[in-house]
């Protein structure tokens, strides 16, 4: 760190988590330096098209103007502001300690992310990041680059973004994990609970899930299971088994319609997307199953996320919000503030 | 705390207007939190929206895009339609969605009048920031009527000082809130009133200025006594009552949130002319204001004061309206409320009443 309490970081990606940190951030900053000893500065902020630097750090007041600004539009901020993007040379004027990777995922090829986390390792910074993209494509690569740097690299936001759930997972080092069933996609459970409680068609609840925020124009990532498979690849290489996004079996919501729902009510079922992952069998999957209403995961509804864990001397169950802008980000300072920490 | 109510947005001039007039106030040494509501007739727009009228939204989109132009420019405007955007590519059906969608929909208004004032401040030269009331209110889950959880949204709204001693003029939206579970809730008509006394109390401020298009409350509706007065001074139990009553369509929370509490003064008026005042001081008791409402079958006169319920206001209140006797159907004396009620069959005999009652209680005309 530059010096004892103060971290400075770099934001890259500005959308929803990078606006909710840069939010966080200002509003709780005080708060944090008065019980951690430590203060986060913000030193630079970049999106698609353009990047707001201070060697310094940006107040409070000045990350909440910069929240003012329209979306990809960083670089016209007044005096900090440029309207291109060049990290080196953010890099060089800032002097981040810690490279924070928040930009949207690309499963095809992983990109922006995965070479602004190379970037960021090989420069010789610390990596925090809530894009799942990089890590699917190359989760081995990023976290042996971080060892030879010598600098942390953690992910927690990206599975299960506003609960620490990879946290916990990746400190209980004596359990040995053998199975893992949950509920890992916040956007397709919100929709399955719509067409379930409300009877709605699937149409209308993807309507609905837009409308509240939580689903994007395109949902195909959420409902055709591709986020929840990013997620069961994470899990499985944070516990040491490496397995491929193209492996993981998955099938859509897309299949379903309201008769199925209702017949599945009438017989004392719920459909929920159910991601699984048994390492012993060593396979993985991302299915829409019909689960009775007693099972654990049958209780989720909405927005939220659970895992249920089974390890060789037990079983463990976690459940919290799954994304949300500030909530993410939340999980993504936890990370920063576990770096400050020297944890 | 000020208020700015949406009877006085009703153009981009009226944004400058009221930043300028936010300027005066600091000008005379004055440091507040500002609370704004949607513009005039915008919440009406939304509901329209969601009942099924896209030109609705379009006329929403018009007003707020012309006001970004004249006052911030190619920014500001970009801001609004990316905020519209958000609810108007999904044409929704009021009654068929789910009551959060319904409330997204609704706190666009605010959210907009939000971001068109803080450009206006800045126009004038007013150091303020925009903050975002979701991050600040906590309510239950209840949609289109919310209510602020006190205890969950102090440590927040705690939070709202720092700006202010930085010399930053907090500017957030009311009517709106967060609920448990993270999603959009409305506080309901005339919700930002709540939002400003919530915080009020919260931060135990000393002055509230609800800021609206009338010069305060008026003693009995002006549209049956011309040239009423308006009254100077309400206590709190008082106001709650008046807003049961739809006295200036306030919401009741506005001034439930209020009772018990010590020291807050509400004042309601207009810029240089707050009329009324409202604190937690009783004050003389007798009638104050002559309320009219209507439920689903009756037309509703009622007298708003403290100890109104006693016999000798009753019976002067009844003999007053000894010639209007077919026209009653009943009286209900709201014991321990502040308020007795009569109910009429007619708006005739209703209005009448009225001019009766404001005669007889309020200017002692007993003849």
């Amino acid at each position: 760190m530059s010096s004892y309490g103060l971290v400075k970081i770099v934001v890259i990606g500005f959308g929803n988590v990078g606006r909710g940190l840069a939010k966080t951030i200002a509003l709780k900053n005080n708060e944090l330096t008065k019980k951690l000893n430590i203060t986060v500065k913000v030193v630079g902020v970049v999106d698609s098209k353009g990047m707001a630097l201070k060697k310094d750090g940006f107040t409070g007041i000045e990350l909440l103007k910069l929240l003012e600004q329209p979306r990809s539009s960083v670089g016209s901020c007044e005096v900090y502001g440029r309207n291109y993007v060049d990290i080196e040379e953010l890099y060089g004027e800032v002097q981040p300690d810690i490279h924070v990777e928040l930009t949207p995922a690309n499963y095809d090829t992983g990109e922006p992310g995965l070479s602004n986390i190379r970037r960021a390792l090989n420069y010789g910074l610390n990596v925090v990041t809530a894009n799942k993209s990089p890590l699917v494509k190359a989760f081995n690569e990023l976290t042996a680059l971080a060892q030879v740097r010598n600098v942390k690299f953690k992910y927690t936001g990206t599975v299960m973004g506003a609960t620490p759930f990879l946290r916990a997972l990746k400190w209980m080092k004596a359990h040995r994990v053998e199975y893992l069933r949950g509920i890992l996609n916040s956007t397709s459970n919100y929709i399955l609970t719509l067409m379930h409680e409300k009877i709605l068609s699937i149409e209308d609840a993807v309507k609905e899930a837009q409308l509240i925020g939580l689903a994007e124009s395109n949902p195909s990532l959420d409902i055709d299971g591709l986020d929840a498979a990013a997620k069961l690849v994470i899990i499985s290489n944070t516990l040491g088994h490496s397995i491929r996004f193209e492996n993981v079996e998955r099938s859509s919501l897309r299949g379903i319609d309201l008769r199925d729902i209702m017949i599945a009510i009438k017989n004392g079922y719920v459909y929920k997307q159910v991601s699984t992952l048994d390492l012993v069998k060593k396979r993985a999957s991302v299915n829409v199953e019909r689960i009775p209403v007693n099972d654990v995961l049958a209780g989720v509804k909405g927005a939220m996320n659970a895992v249920h864990i089974v390890t060789d001397t037990g079983e463990y169950f976690f459940q919290g919000k799954g994304g949300g802008g500030v909530e993410t980000a939340h999980t993504v300072l936890n990370d920063v503030l576990e770096i400050a920490l020297g944890d | 705390m000020v208020k700015v109510g949406g009877s006085i947005l009703r153009s981009t001039e009226d944004y400058v207007k009221t930043a300028a007039e936010l300027r005066n106030l600091i000008e005379e040494g004055e440091r507040f939190i500002v609370v704004v509501s949607a513009a005039k007739g915008v919440t009406d727009k939304l509901l329209k929206y969601l009942n099924s009228s896209s030109k609705a939204i379009d006329e929403v989109k018009e007003f707020y895009v012309n006001a970004a132009r004249e006052i911030g420019g190619f920014k500001l405007v970009k801001r609004v339609e990316e905020e519209v955007s958000r609810v108007s590519s999904i044409q929704v059906k009021y009654g068929s969605v789910n009551p959060a969608i319904c409330d997204y929909v609704l706190s666009i208004g605010e959210r907009l009048s939000k971001i068109i004032l803080r450009g206006a401040l800045d126009l004038v030269g007013v150091n303020s920031t925009e903050l975002d009331a979701r991050d600040f209110i906590l309510t239950n889950n209840v949609h289109g009527d919310a209510e602020i959880d006190l205890e969950k949204t102090e440590p927040r709204v705690s939070k709202l000082r720092e700006f202010i001693s930085e010399g930053v003029i907090p500017v957030l939206e009311g009517f709106i809130g967060s609920s448990p579970e993270g999603f959009v809730t409305t506080l309901g008509r005339g919700g930002s009133d709540y939002t400003a006394t919530a915080i009020a109390k919260i931060l135990g401020l000393e002055k509230v200025y609800l800021v609206t298009d009338g010069p305060g409350v008026y003693v009995a509706n002006p549209s049956i006594i011309k040239r009423v007065e308006v009254i100077p001074k309400l206590s709190y139990s008082e106001a709650y009552e008046a807003s049961l009553h739809g006295v200036k369509r306030f919401n009741s929370k506005t001034f439930k949130v209020l009772l018990g509490s010590k020291g807050i003064r509400v004042y309601v008026g207009e810029w240089g002319k707050f009329s009324t005042v409202i604190d937690d001081n009783t004050g003389d008791e007798g009638p104050k204001i002559i309320a009219t409402s209507r439920d689903e079958s009756h037309l509703r006169v009622s007298i708003i004061g403290e100890g109104v319920y006693r016999a000798k206001y009753v019976v002067k209140a009844v003999s007053s309206l000894r010639d209007l006797g077919e026209h009653v159907l009943g009286l209900n004396v709201n014991y321990p409320r502040p308020s007795i009620t009569l109910l009429f069959k007619d708006e005739e005999g209703a209005n009448e009443a009225v001019l009766t009652l404001y005669k007889a209680l309020l200017k002692g005309d007993d003849t």
